[in-house]
């Protein structure tokens, strides 16, 4: 079984192996090799292999925009979120792939390292689970001599530390107990509020804080960027890729806020910095009536929906509809006016046979 | 126009959203109307759901998927309850129904079937427990999926005469009960026995495992019992057949049935056995295992009887599982050192991913699975926590979409309800206990007043982390609420639950005592108004820590309390089978439980709050009046909420309004001490300890005196001789609770030199010396070393 699938067009063999290259450099096994063995089934070897891997790198090509095996490949990692696309031509990638982030290599020289190539490995880590430990664009710690045992002693604490805290929030925090250590961070940027009236971009950023506020209570062993660094961003007119880079983590929350009459509607949607694909979305509508309790609620809802798709690393996103206010004792369904309403339905008993 | 009013209305939601909104405030109404949504469940081809709502009468509505319209629906007769119900095929449902009976809170389990189909078919009684030779209680074992018309039960046939199935020590077979899909209440022996005459319950015969035809009721025999009492465990096929039980008294052994024949696979002491609860293939079942302190989940080889450790957590029992339709194949296990936890038996599996899913989606709750479609595709959860007594959600593997359904909640909204956290505790012992921590939802003092709940049943039960509405009530009125775990309690392994009798009565008490101290040390809570409270057996533990541990306490309350052992044991009515269960049957001459507040009535000198119902069968009500006026003879101050119409546990909407009135009243009056009571334990000779001491122990204690001495020296002056910047006040310091922290904090070196009977006398020494450091250090002085005699 390898980590990575490399699916691009045979014609490009020679175009993609620099690439295979890199990704075995960081130590991760790569599955490229189309000759299979003899007596091997051709077609299920694949699947096989493409099902196995952990992530899944499409090499898109005059040649392979074409291919229809390539397409079926890139689809199966598109749909299991674990796609990560790199630009080797000058071409438009099909449809259904032209997502705003792609790895653009199209002027790589195939030797030296580029920070071009660096997000590349950077998103594969990411999609590997791995990013934080492995993706060479951070900065890493210089050893020096002499101090091993101080860096040992601290490594040690440090250690404890973890194992403590981790223990503490055993059996609290489903989903995060392996990822105390700090992987999957996430950033929340200010909202964008789309009125006609100007002068509402607080709102952007009151909710912006709201879910910021709501992600560090609900999941307190989750890396999430400062507020105030975060915010720095606000209209500057930079791509995810970038601003994730520029924050260091790994997951942005971003959104948009609509106002209508008394409703506020707010989108918000969990982007992957490295590919710039959406892993998990909500829309929340609710009353402006209820004042800042309406923020309070639409965090309450929203981050919780956007941090299971945090959590999922393979598979379709977990949708959840209908989800009740933390405020309402009485969320409408038909099920529930049947709770508050049963009279509207008259049942037959067992009868008098209970009494014999 | 148009857009000019626009902009208005989105002014004035604009400055609304600046105006802080305030909810309801939380009444004693809220918590007196409880949640009537019972439980909702998916049909096996998942084109239906069944609600169960419980309210005067329990009802059944059968929805249908696509419009989530009413299709049919049934009520529970007069005085029947139906306590759970199973799809055993896409037209069928099998109830267990119930009676009400008089004196008892809950329903009891009458051992029956009913059936209800969709198309009317057949609807009615399937099964009754009372027929021609005998009287039978029948329990379903599982569905066979490949068999829509029958299903598996066990039949166990009543006995008369001693104990009946329904009573068993908390150990391997009632550790498998909590996991095995049945429903079995005290109520229900019981109930049982009121209807087993003497000329229907002669017969004692193994129990037997049948194929029922889920429409006639017609039986065919699978097997029968190779033990007395034994239990059944069967593929979804029942060509493999496994059975549990005791072949002799102190051990439990499991058999597998070859043909005709049943062949012993294992035999272990009782407590340490490991008891099959699904069968995984012909050769491997799934079973629960009690080799080691706390329950986990291994795998057992039916040729060999080999055991393969697959789970176990080093805190906490395992204490729920759930498994596919089938009911074959085991998907997770749930265990609660504090917060709910899950372990699943194969993590890549769609169920535990989107499980694992759901949890992150819901945080601060447990997401709990009440049912399958037959394919496993599709699940419906019930997701829970502290705050929230259900909303309950149909989930799609494979989609992963999740769909709100209904919830539970009663006027209460969650935002409004107070978290309550697990904590431990260490004992004066050194061993760590367990318990819940809710402090008030309203915001007050840093240090509020405290309840301390003791729960009801010494050994087969605990507190889990879930709502409840009485810690929900006293937290909302402004009270902290303890709900601690005593050793004796259940879910936390064998060296936990276990000891003999006599350091389970005495550590009950002090754990109690330890863990209220403990709340108080870490400022949790203000050490002058503590009350103490109890219901049930609760009421009688309570009563006796309060005993133990007087000075802690500033009152107690006791619900439906038990106050005379004697006396209850010497009623050989219908709740002695009760009681037998809640004390293990122990045989009481010279045990530790003869000991009653009854008879101690003297050391209690704190108000004392006693509710009880005139109906009540579990503990008469006999039982508290007596107490009532044994306390009153004593001088000592007690309120009475007498129900007359009320069961163990009170039902009528307006009986519980008044008790929780009651209560609050209660708590409000008398959970300060008063400063000029006298305490039991100043008036006790503390010579009496210094007679009881070796001249080896005396110098240690001497040391550990000595040590507080210089503690309080220390923390009094350090505070005093401070500096502070011009233009601050300090803040007085509160000396009875630093110098009481200090003092508390020397426990356990007081430990390792005194023996259990001299304890008491050093917490006497210890009220006797706080009090003279107490004195000293408010006036000034310095405060003089304890000296002991000899």
């Amino acid at each position: 079984m390898a980590d990575v699938f490399v699916s691009y067009a045979t014609e490009d063999r020679e175009r993609v192996a620099p690439l295979v290259r890199v990704l075995e450099a960081e130590g991760w096994s790569v599955w490229w090799d189309r000759n299979i063995r003899p007596g091997a089934h051709f077609q299920r070897a694949i699947s096989d292999a493409i099902d196995d891997a952990h992530c899944v790198v499409v090499c898109w090509t005059t040649t392979s925009v074409n291919s229809d095996w390539v397409l079926n490949e890139a689809d199966d990692g598109k749909e299991r979120g674990i796609l990560v696309p790199v630009l080797l031509d000058d071409v438009r990638p099909p449809m259904g792939f032209r997502m705003t982030q792609l790895a653009d290599l199209r002027h790589w020289d195939a030797k030296s390292s580029t920070p071009e190539v660096d997000a590349f490995v950077a998103a594969v880590g990411t999609c590997l689970g791995r990013s934080r430990a492995r993706a060479p664009t951070r900065p890493r710690p210089i050893p020096r001599r002499g101090t091993s045992w101080l860096r040992n002693a601290m490594l040690a604490v440090g250690l404890i530390v973890t194992i403590a805290i981790a223990f503490t929030l055993r059996g609290r925090l489903p989903g995060f107990e392996s990822e105390s250590n700090g992987q999957n961070c996430v950033a929340v940027l200010p909202f964008e509020v789309i009125s006609a009236t100007p002068g509402q971009d607080w709102i952007g950023e009151s909710l912006a804080t709201e879910f910021h506020t709501k992600l560090r209570e609900l999941y307190p062993d989750l890396c999430v960027s400062g507020r105030a660094t975060s915010f720095n961003y606000r209209g500057k007119a930079l791509d995810n890729l970038e601003v994730g880079r520029q924050l260091g983590v790994d997951f942005l929350i971003q959104g948009a806020v609509q106002l209508s009459g008394v409703t506020i509607r707010v989108t918000s949607e969990l982007i992957t910095v490295a590919s710039g694909y959406q892993k998990g979305d909500s829309l929340v509508e609710r009353n402006l009536e209820k004042g800042f309790a309406a923020q309070i609620d639409i965090a309450a809802v929203a981050v919780p929906v956007l941090a299971a798709a945090l959590d999922q690393s393979q598979g379709p996103t977990l949708r959840l509809s209908g989800i009740p206010s933390a405020n309402a004792t009485a969320p409408d369904s038909a099920m529930q006016r049947l709770i508050e309403q049963p009279q509207a339905h008259a049942f037959d008993s067992f009868g008098t046979e209970a009494d014999e | 126009m148009i857009h000019q009013r626009r902009t208005f209305r989105m002014l004035i939601a604009l400055a609304c959203m600046l105006a802080p909104v305030t909810a309801r405030p939380v009444s004693i109404d809220d918590f007196v109307n409880r949640p009537v949504l019972r439980t909702v469940k998916i049909s096996p081809d998942g084109k239906h759901l069944a609600m169960l709502r419980r309210e005067a009468k329990d009802t059944l509505f059968i929805i249908k998927r696509t419009d989530m319209s009413v299709v049919t629906g049934v009520n529970s007769s007069a005085n029947q309850r139906f306590i759970d119900f199973t799809w055993v095929n896409a037209n069928r449902i099998l109830i267990e129904p119930a009676l009400e009976v008089s004196g008892f809170s809950e329903p009891a389990a009458t051992g029956e079937i009913l059936g209800f189909s969709l198309d009317g078919r057949n609807n009615g009684f399937i099964k009754r427990s009372v027929e021609s030779d005998g009287v039978r209680m029948y329990t379903l074992v599982g569905v066979l999926p490949k068999d829509a018309d029958h299903v598996l039960v066990e039949a166990h046939v009543f006995a008369a005469a001693g104990r009946g199935p329904y009573v068993q020590e908390f150990d391997d077979l009632a550790l498998a009960d909590r996991v095995l899909p049945v429903t079995r209440t005290d109520a229900g022996l019981s109930a049982a026995a009121e209807r087993c005459t003497d000329a229907l319950c002669r017969r004692t015969d193994a129990p037997t495992l049948l194929k029922l035809n889920v429409y006639t009721g017609v039986t065919e025999l699978v097997a029968k019992s190779p033990v007395p009492q034994g239990r059944f465990v069967a593929d979804d096929t029942a060509e493999t057949v496994l059975a549990f039980g005791e072949p002799r008294q102190g051990t439990v052994a499991s058999y597998a049935k070859r043909g005709n024949e049943w062949s012993q696979i294992n035999e272990f002491a009782r407590g340490m056995g490991i008891v099959p609860i699904a069968v995984r293939s012909a050769q491997r079942a799934w079973a629960l295992d009690n080799r080691v302190d706390t329950t986990g989940l291994s795998e057992l080889d039916l040729r060999t009887g080999a055991v393969e450790s697959h789970f176990r957590d080093r805190v906490s029992d395992l204490e729920h599982l759930v498994r596919d339709y089938s009911g074959a194949n085991v998907l997770a296990a749930r265990y609660t050192p504090g917060y709910p936890s899950w372990h699943y038996v194969d993590e890549r599996s769609a169920f535990a991913q989107t499980h694992k899913a759901l949890r992150v989606a819901f945080p601060q709750s447990d997401v709990d699975v009440t049912s399958f479609t037959a394919d496993n595709t599709e699940f419906i959860v019930r997701v829970y926590s502290d705050r929230n007594a259900g909303d309950y959600y149909l989930v799609n593997t494979n989609t992963r979409d999740s769909q709100f359904l209904v919830t539970s909640r009663t006027s209460l909204e969650p935002t409004q309800l107070a978290e309550s956290k697990p904590v431990q505790v260490e004992t004066r012992d050194g061993f760590r206990i367990h318990g819940l921590f809710t402090a008030p939802s309203l915001p007050g003092s840093a240090q509020p007043p405290l309840v301390v709940m003791v729960h009801d049943q010494p050994f087969a039960t605990r507190f889990y982390w879930t709502y409840d509405e009485d810690v929900q009530l006293l937290a909302s009125h402004g009270f902290a609420v303890l709900q601690i775990n005593p050793r004796g309690s259940a879910g936390f392994g064998r060296s936990y639950r276990g000891g003999s009798d006599e350091a389970l009565s005495e550590r009950m008490r002090r754990d109690v005592v330890d863990a209220t101290r403990a709340m108080i040390t870490q400022e949790r809570a203000d050490q002058n108004r503590v009350c103490l409270y109890g219901r049930g057996f609760g009421g009688y533990a309570a009563i006796m820590a309060l005993i133990e541990g007087g000075s802690v306490f500033g009152c107690v309350i006791s619900y439906g309390g038990l106050y005379d052992l004697d006396g209850q044991f010497d009623t050989r009515d219908l709740s002695s089978h009760v009681q037998d269960a809640y004390l293990r049957d122990r045989t009481m001459a010279d045990s530790p439980w003869r000991r009653s507040p009854i008879s101690e009535v003297d050391q209690i000198d704190v108000p004392v709050m006693l509710a009880h119902g005139g109906l009540d069968r579990v503990v008469p009500i006999a039982q508290a009046r007596t107490m009532q006026a044994a306390l009153t003879a004593n001088g000592t101050a007690t309120t009475a909420v007498f129900e007359a119409d009320e069961p163990h546990r009170f039902e009528g909407p307006v009986p519980r309004r008044n008790l929780y009135q009651e209560t609050i009243a209660f708590l409000n009056a008398h959970i300060e001490k008063a400063p000029t009571r006298s305490r039991i334990e100043s008036s006790r000779p503390t010579g009496g300890l210094d007679a009881m001491l070796s001249d080896v122990q005396r110098s240690a204690l001497q040391k550990v005196l000595d040590d507080i001495h210089a503690h309080v020296v220390r923390v009094t002056r350090t505070r005093d001789e401070r500096n502070l910047p011009s233009g601050l006040t300090r803040r007085p310091m509160d000396y009875p609770r630093v110098i009481r922290q200090a003092v508390d904090a020397h426990d356990r070196d007081a430990r390792k030199v005194l023996t259990d009977e001299q304890w008491p006398g050093y917490e006497a020494l210890k009220q006797t010396y706080s009090q003279r450091l107490e004195e000293a250090v408010s006036k000034g002085r310095s405060p003089d070393r304890y000296k002991l005699e000899g």
